[in-house]
């Protein structure tokens, strides 16, 4: 059983993840020196797939390597770039490797990255992929070709809770779980009170949902203007700019903002843990973590 | 079908603030817009459940093919042998 399942359905304590800086050159010794960034503080970090449709290394090439060097992954998968046989391949590849956690997402659109364009795949759309992952997880490909044994796998995917429609999110995170999702990764949010409603919704329908708001580490106002005007799908309010834009000190303004969030997030409703982003890249990862009343794992 | 990421269970994250597509900023979000009519339509509340359906992966073979013969003859039913949901398991 994968770690992360294990803390997830077996106790009650807060679960943090991270997501594991994409690969382009650097060779086994970068991704040494960040699975020893990462490894004290995260159960299991994200390997992502080609993130903001930029090429990278693949998914399952980067999972494979964080688990050689110590970390445990989860492997993400989006639609955007495979059909339904090239993800079932991703798959049963990360099975093979003994890869159980699995976070299957749409994918942000070619749109997004530096080869828009590119031909956008979108054969099958996340809840379907996780609707086919369980599938393959009782035994059998979507064709009903047997696999035997069954692969292992521990299910996630993403939602966003800050973004329209805001009450049929609450129903779309039910319909992922009710196709084989355990837990979602939340997208991130700067609205407490869209988190808020979210939270208390899925926890009345999917009580069984693990939740897993993100958060952000960031040093200053530039990052959250690029996101706002950047990323389709994540508002920052004006006033929460204008904050850390106009404190004395910007950076240490933005990590109390960050930390206020995830305070907030995690007193939620069916809150069990943060995914914590770090795009600060210097030595306020420990404080932060520490400031959430965490230690070093060994 | 006009989403352009062709999703067929709900709208993706990446819909924007004043409800636009994340592909096509000028158009609305299908989904929303579906949504929205899903709520404020006076529809039978049977119809307004096949909203959180789970639908199945299209069958590419369909493509240019009429949809109306395939709804009269049921082939748009068909799904690979492998498909089930967590509804029709028990």
């Amino acid at each position: 059983m994968s770690a992360l399942r294990e803390k997830l359905e077996n106790t009650a304590e807060n679960v943090f993840t991270a997501e594991f800086p994409s690969i382009d050159g650097g060779g086994m010794d970068a991704v040494a020196r960040d699975a020893a960034r990462l490894a004290p503080w995260f159960v299991a970090v994200n390997a992502t797939d080609n993130p903001a449709a930029h090429a990278h290394a693949s998914n399952t090439a980067t999972a494979i390597a964080m688990k050689m060097h110590g970390i445990e992954p989860i492997m993400q998968i989006v639609c955007r770039d495979k059909n339904r046989i090239a993800i079932q391949s991703d798959l049963m590849g990360g099975a093979l490797h003994g890869i159980e956690n699995i976070s299957l997402l749409t994918g942000d659109d070619v749109t997004a990255g530096d080869e828009p364009e590119a031909r956008r795949v979108f054969d099958i759309d996340s809840t379907q992929a996780i609707n086919i992952t369980r599938i393959m997880a009782t035994g059998k490909y979507l064709s009903g070709r047997e696999i035997k044994p069954a692969p292992n796998f521990y299910i996630g995917a993403v939602e966003n809770a800050a973004a329209p429609p805001f009450e049929y999110r609450i129903e779309r995170a039910l319909k992922k779980h009710r196709a084989g999702a355990a837990f979602l990764q939340l997208q991130i949010c700067y609205h407490p009170d869209r988190l808020e409603a979210f939270c208390k919704g899925v926890a009345k329908i999917a009580p069984n949902l693990k939740l897993i708001p993100t958060v952000l580490l960031l040093k200053s106002s530039k990052t959250l203007n690029f996101m706002q005007e950047k990323i389709s799908g994540i508002d920052v309010p004006k006033d929460t700019i204008a904050r850390v834009a106009s404190a004395a000190n910007g950076t240490k303004e933005a990590y109390d903002m960050t930390l206020e969030l995830a305070q907030h997030a995690l007193t939620l409703p069916g809150v069990r843990g943060l995914h914590v982003t770090d795009f600060r890249h210097d030595d306020s990862l420990g404080q932060f973590m520490s400031d959430l009343g965490q230690k070093p794992r060994n | 079908m006009t989403c352009p990421k062709t999703l067929r269970n709900g709208p993706c994250g990446g819909v924007r603030e004043n409800g636009n597509c994340e592909v096509i900023p000028d158009m609305q979000c299908v989904w929303l817009k579906a949504y929205e009519r899903k709520v404020f339509l006076p529809l039978p509340t049977v119809w307004k459940d096949h909203f959180n359906e789970l639908r199945p992966p299209v069958d590419m073979r369909l493509q240019g093919t009429s949809s109306w013969i395939n709804l009269v003859t049921k082939r748009d039913q068909q799904t690979p042998a492998g498909w089930s949901t967590t509804d029709s398991d028990h």
